[in-house]
């Protein structure tokens, strides 16, 4: 008998004790805390304080300051963070050090942390090595650690990898630090292509054609742009690569070659052609050539927008009497209507995750930015402020979206989160800026 | 035998006499031809017989001058004459020139008078429509017979419209437009060939406000002649 009670004694511990093991590997918590689509979003609590220079260099001291700072502001930009530990008396804590076992996460969560960023810069000759780690304050656990290195030129992208890795951690979505957002700016008689970081800095000009062009659209890949352009006279597609300037056209047809939209494999775009009194949307290969119709239809076929499966694309069509969305499946050529409200719907801009669209809506003679899901469902309005809010464009991990409005004045580029909230302004030159066009995410 | 030595005196100065009588007129037959081998030397026949009558002593002394002389007037008269023919030469291609840059104005002015009146009127439309309205007609059969008149000109419709839209849509609806008043002129015996449409969407407001004013000003077509 006492056997078989030490067996059954032993058999339980064993059984407790594998129950333990499972259970401490298992996560004990989901690590996406910030839901972006709800409609009130309270920001969440990050701190981070100046990294630390691990040698004695003046230089490793400035950077350790800058690199730290441009993190709290990258992830202040995204809208759900607030961002603590900038202040002195916080100082002290960082420097008792950056890994898990000096860290004193009770002090840093009495000020209201909940998570923690260290990072430690050290600098050799023009190389730079940047250890940046996330930490659980509640837990104090360490939830990211990584090592970046390379030329002191490019900290500013290393710091956006880690944010970007910070944002995945917290929200499940990619993050967009780093990418770019192309615009057209225009002064009255001219129209041409700007771009700028997702920020608004680092404006630069991508086109001077001392003409109309309209309606750039970043490549999947992201080193070109589509856009129309009357620069021959006649507005015509062409394509841009950003990296050698090369221009390419792509459809010259008489009368309409507009509405350029990159297919998902970056092998096709779709574009509106103008023949025998239609406007219908074609699908080209990169040398124009006709691949295939996407609409064969008595009026205007125009704004086309691909699911990121590219297995669907919407559009606007006014073949019901009035501009309209429509979503066509590419498979078996099915149409339908997704607009049922509003009289005229406008500029529809899927979401790279797929579930939503973005577009805008004219009502009581204002134009604002809606949402729906792809069916037409669930339809949310997003902006009030204003006359002409138009052209939503989404950030390429579906989390932010950027759009133009004249509501102080001539049209900017503004952006706002997903769900409407921290809407502010982009673009300051004088004339218009409008038709603003995300990147993709690219190394 | 006295009276043979008078007679010998009389007849000697008898003999004397006779010899100055002959004597002087041998004198004036001399002065009846004054310097006529020289007169035919001179080459120039304008000179005249007057210098040639004046010019005995003058010439009889300084004859080899005179020669010269003549030569360097004779250069100077050849370059005085081409200078002469030159100078007419430039006059005519000058008033030549006057002529027509004159006549060039006033092509250009009656040109520029015929294009003004074409292209100041243009069609107006509703708001999201391509639809031509009477007053667009009238405008637009106006339109065809002046072009009916003027059978070495073409048209180019531009089609337009107002903000209250998509940059895309835009673009589609004014190309309606102008292919809409495109239809029409042919419709009254324009050929198509001679009517060229394009579009700027909103992107050429002729009236840049914000207001309903200028809205209906924007949704048009525009007559270019070309």
């Amino acid at each position: 008998m006492k056997n078989l009670k030490a067996l059954i004694c032993c058999s339980a511990w064993l059984l407790l004790f594998v129950i333990c093991s499972a259970l401490s590997t298992a996560p004990a918590y989901a690590l996406i805390r910030i839901d972006i689509n709800s409609p009130g979003l309270t920001k969440y609590p990050i701190a981070i304080p100046p990294f630390n220079p691990l040698g004695e260099s003046k230089e490793e001291l400035r950077f350790s300051k800058e690199l730290s700072q441009l993190l709290a502001d990258d992830l202040i930009y995204t809208g759900y963070f607030q961002v603590l530990g900038n202040d002195s008396t916080l100082q002290d804590l960082s420097l008792t050090g950056i890994t898990v076992k000096d860290i004193q996460f009770r002090a840093w969560s009495i000020i209201g942390a909940e998570v923690l960023v260290t990072g430690g810069v050290s600098v050799n000759d023009d190389e730079m090595s940047l250890e940046l780690r996330l930490f659980d304050v509640l837990r104090g656990e360490r939830l990211i650690g990584k090592k970046y290195s390379g030329p002191v030129a490019i900290r500013e992208r290393m710091i956006r990898r880690f944010g970007n890795e910070i944002i995945k951690a917290l929200t499940g979505f990619e993050g967009f630090l780093g990418t770019r957002i192309a615009f057209v700016q225009g002064d009255g008689k001219v129209k041409d292509i700007f771009s700028m970081d997702f920020d608004g800095r680092n404006l630069e000009q991508v086109t001077s054609y001392n003409s109309l062009t309209l309606t750039p659209r970043w490549c999947p890949s992201g080193n070109q742009l589509a856009f129309t352009s009357y620069k021959n006279g006649n507005p015509e597609v062409f394509i841009k690569r950003l990296d050698t300037n090369a221009l390419k056209l792509i459809s010259s047809g008489s009368g309409l070659n507009i509405s350029p939209a990159w297919s998902p494999d970056g092998r096709t775009l779709a574009v509106t052609l103008s023949k025998k009194g239609r406007e219908n949307i074609f699908l080209l290969d990169l040398n124009g050539r006709v691949v295939s119709t996407i609409t064969d239809r008595w009026g205007i076929n125009v704004s086309t927008t691909w699911s990121p499966d590219g297995k669907k694309v919407a559009f606007v069509s006014d073949r019901a009497g009035s501009p309209q969305i429509y979503v066509k499946d590419l498979g078996n050529g099915d149409t339908r209507l997704t607009t049922v409200e509003g009289k005229r719907n406008l500029d529809p801009a899927w979401s790279p995750r797929g579930d939503r669209i973005a577009f805008t809506r004219s009502l009581d003679g204002e134009f604002h930015i809606f949402t729906m899901d792809s069916s037409g469902g669930d339809v949310q309005r997003l902006t009030y402020a204003g006359g002409l809010n138009m052209s939503p464009a989404w950030s390429p991990d579906g989390t932010m979206i950027a759009f133009s409005s004249d509501r102080m004045g001539e049209l900017a580029v503004y952006v706002m989160n997903a769900n409407g909230s921290n809407q502010r302004r982009l673009t300051f030159m004088k004339g218009t800026q409008e038709s603003p066009s995300w990147s993709p995410v690219h190394e | 035998m006295r009276r043979k030595g008078l007679w010998v005196w009389v007849s000697v100065l008898v003999f004397a006499m006779s010899l100055t009588l002959l004597a002087s007129c041998a004198k004036e037959a001399f002065k009846e031809t004054p310097g006529a081998p020289q007169l035919k030397e001179k080459p120039y026949p304008e000179m005249g017989t007057e210098e040639g009558a004046e010019a005995p002593s003058a010439m009889g002394v300084a004859e080899g001058e005179a020669e010269e002389q003549l030569e360097m007037t004779e250069a100077e008269r050849e370059a005085a004459i081409r200078e002469q023919a030159l100078r007419e030469q430039e006059e005519r291609e000058r008033l030549e020139l006057l002529e027509r840059q004159q006549q060039q104005a006033e092509e250009a002015a009656a040109t520029a008078e015929m294009r003004r009146k074409f292209e100041a009127q243009s069609i107006y439309f509703e708001f999201d429509s391509a639809v031509l309205a009477e007053e667009g007609k009238k405008t637009l059969q106006a339109k065809a017979e002046f072009l009916r008149d003027h059978s070495n000109r073409n048209v180019l419709v531009e089609g337009h419209c107002d903000e209250r839209g998509s940059v895309e849509y835009n673009l589609a609806l004014g190309q309606r437009r102008a292919e809409s008043a495109q239809r029409y002129l042919v419709l009254l015996g324009v050929n198509p060939s001679r009517v060229r449409t394009i579009s700027y969407g909103k992107e050429r407001p002729a009236d840049p406000r914000h207001n309903e004013e200028a809205w209906a000003k924007n949704r048009r077509a525009e007559f270019i002649l070309e």
